[in-house]
């Protein structure tokens, strides 16, 4: 389980985050929904120990984030992490020089998936191809827990579809997916926890089935009910 | 610890392979400019003897005694040779900025990938320290081949009796330069090397305070970087400082100042590793 207690940071004298506490269990996909600038890549980069916190505390399965702990935990951020004059063969090669979770099957069966081609390079390939890359390079480990911020973002819809496909396949199944998302209508129905911030904090946390069974309204809605106020 | 030092071995060669342009670069520049000298030099030597013996209608000896002999300090005593040099030091100081910002720079946040290995991060530290080392050594190797090519060049261009007796060797220990850079004196090359590195460890601390605090960073690194200076010249201006009350023997400057510079390089590597493993900011 990650756990985050009371995580507070600001930027200068702007408070992002005040008081954050949620957990992500395995084998459930949550996601974070927010306004631009509430604090969503934030969270991510704080569980990723690639923005320190200024309060609060983050562990994960309770322990703190040591070096180790990566093999465990696989952040997708939205724009490629991997040098540009590498093909998609040499991402692959050097994940797996350093990860002890890399899966070479279950890349081969990604890049089968996705129809990349490995002697490609990753500055020529278009921001969808460059999208499914980073998907492939995070969703390759063997890890518990999957991080990824705006997977959707900026790409056609054909790849999105694609993208969709992988939260209900094998690739995400028993573990657990803290996703961060503008574009919720293509996988509202797969989540399992939304956790909707704002001006910092959790406004609200809730399942979005039941919220739809209930109160009879889509995440959408309760977004708007929240921030046209 | 034998996973731990694959992994550092891993990234220094990652580094190496990153570096090996640049290095490549610099290796032609330096082999290419040097050549130029060790050519150029002694046939514009020979050009005057000639022509100082038509015009004057001297002979060879008389042509000596107005230039004396060609040795191999004049072919190594000029800027094709200094030129590489001077390229070779900035290139490198600017290296050692450019290896970290260059992780943070552009739409592709390689930081991002580095920082997430399941590695310690002082292992990106260490590697790209090591690298710049190999680098700099790298380099002085290519200088000393070159300077033994480059005698062989001379003295096969140069006429015998117009050769001076001074061996690659002896050239080398006369010129300024040299002795700094190339192992001939010990001491100095430590010396100039043991500084070097100290600065290097200072400047990536000055840089991980800025990619940590940002603009506050700037100014921590500014204090940081004036204290490690002026504790450094403390042990050299003790005798200005207490006004000639106490004068040190050299000996006893360079024993303090070794001392100073270790203690500065520890706490430089100290303050890295805190920065790196719980400040530093995507």
């Amino acid at each position: 389980m990650i756990e985050l207690k009371n995580v507070q940071k600001q930027f200068g004298r702007k408070k992002v985050l005040n008081g954050i506490s949620f957990t992500i269990e395995k084998g459930e996909i949550s996601c974070l929904v927010g306004v631009n600038g509430v604090g969503k890549t934030t969270i991510l980069n704080a569980i990723m120990n690639l923005t320190p916190i200024k309060k609060g505390s983050i562990t994960i399965d309770g322990k703190p984030l040591v070096p180790e702990l990566y093999n465990n935990i696989a952040f997708i951020p939205d724009a490629s992490i991997s040098l540009p004059h590498f093909t998609v063969q040499e991402s692959m090669d050097f994940m797996n020089d350093y990860y002890d979770t890399w899966n070479v099957k279950r890349a081969k069966d990604i890049v089968k998936f996705f129809r990349l081609n490995p002697s490609d390079k990753l500055r020529d390939l278009s921001k969808g191809n460059q999208a499914k890359v980073n998907l492939l390079l995070g969703l390759a480990l063997d890890v518990d827990y999957i991080l990824m911020d705006e997977p959707f973002s900026g790409i056609d819809i054909f790849t999105r579809e694609q993208i969709t496909e992988v939260f209900s396949s094998y690739l995400v199944e028993d573990r657990g997916v803290l996703i961060t998302t503008h574009e919720i209508n293509d996988i509202e129905h797969l989540l399992d926890k939304v956790i909707l911030l704002d001006e910092g904090t959790i406004y609200k946390e809730f399942n979005a089935e039941v919220m739809r069974e209930t109160e009879g309204k889509s995440v959408i809605d309760v977004m708007r009910e929240v921030y046209n106020g | 610890m034998k996973k731990s030092l694959k992994s550092l071995l891993n990234l220094t060669a990652f580094e190496l392979d990153r570096l090996s342009k640049f290095l490549y670069v610099l290796i032609g520049l330096t082999f290419l400019s040097n050549l130029i000298s060790y050519i150029v030099t002694p046939m514009r030597y020979i050009s005057r003897m000639n022509e100082y013996m038509s015009t004057q209608s001297a002979s060879s000896q008389q042509a000596l005694e107005y230039y004396n002999r060609f040795s191999f300090y004049n072919a190594i005593d000029t800027v094709w040779i200094a030129g590489p040099i001077a390229i070779g030091i900035s290139g490198f100081l600017f290296y050692a900025v450019f290896i970290w910002y260059r992780e943070w720079m552009g739409k592709n946040t390689f930081a991002y990938r580095l920082l997430m290995l399941p590695v310690p991060r002082m292992h990106l530290y260490f590697s790209k320290l090591i690298v710049i080392y190999l680098g700099i050594f790298s380099l002085i190797t290519t200088q000393i081949v070159s300077l033994f090519i480059g005698f062989q060049i001379v003295s096969a261009i140069v006429p015998g009796e117009w050769f001076a007796n001074v061996n690659a060797l002896q050239a080398i220990q006369m010129n300024p330069l040299f002795i700094y850079i190339i192992p001939v004196e010990p001491m100095y090359f430590l010396g100039v090397n043991g500084i070097g590195l100290v600065f290097i460890i200072v400047l990536f601390t000055l840089i991980l305070m800025e990619r940590s605090y940002s603009i506050k960073g700037i100014f921590m690194g500014i204090v940081y970087g004036a204290a490690a200076l002026a504790i450094s010249l403390f042990p050299m201006l003790i005798s200005d400082i207490f006004q000639n009350q106490y004068i040190l023997y050299d000996s006893e400057i360079i024993l303090i100042l070794t001392f100073i510079l270790t203690l500065i390089a520890i706490t430089s590597i100290l303050v890295s590793r805190h920065l790196l493993t719980k400040k530093i900011t995507i």
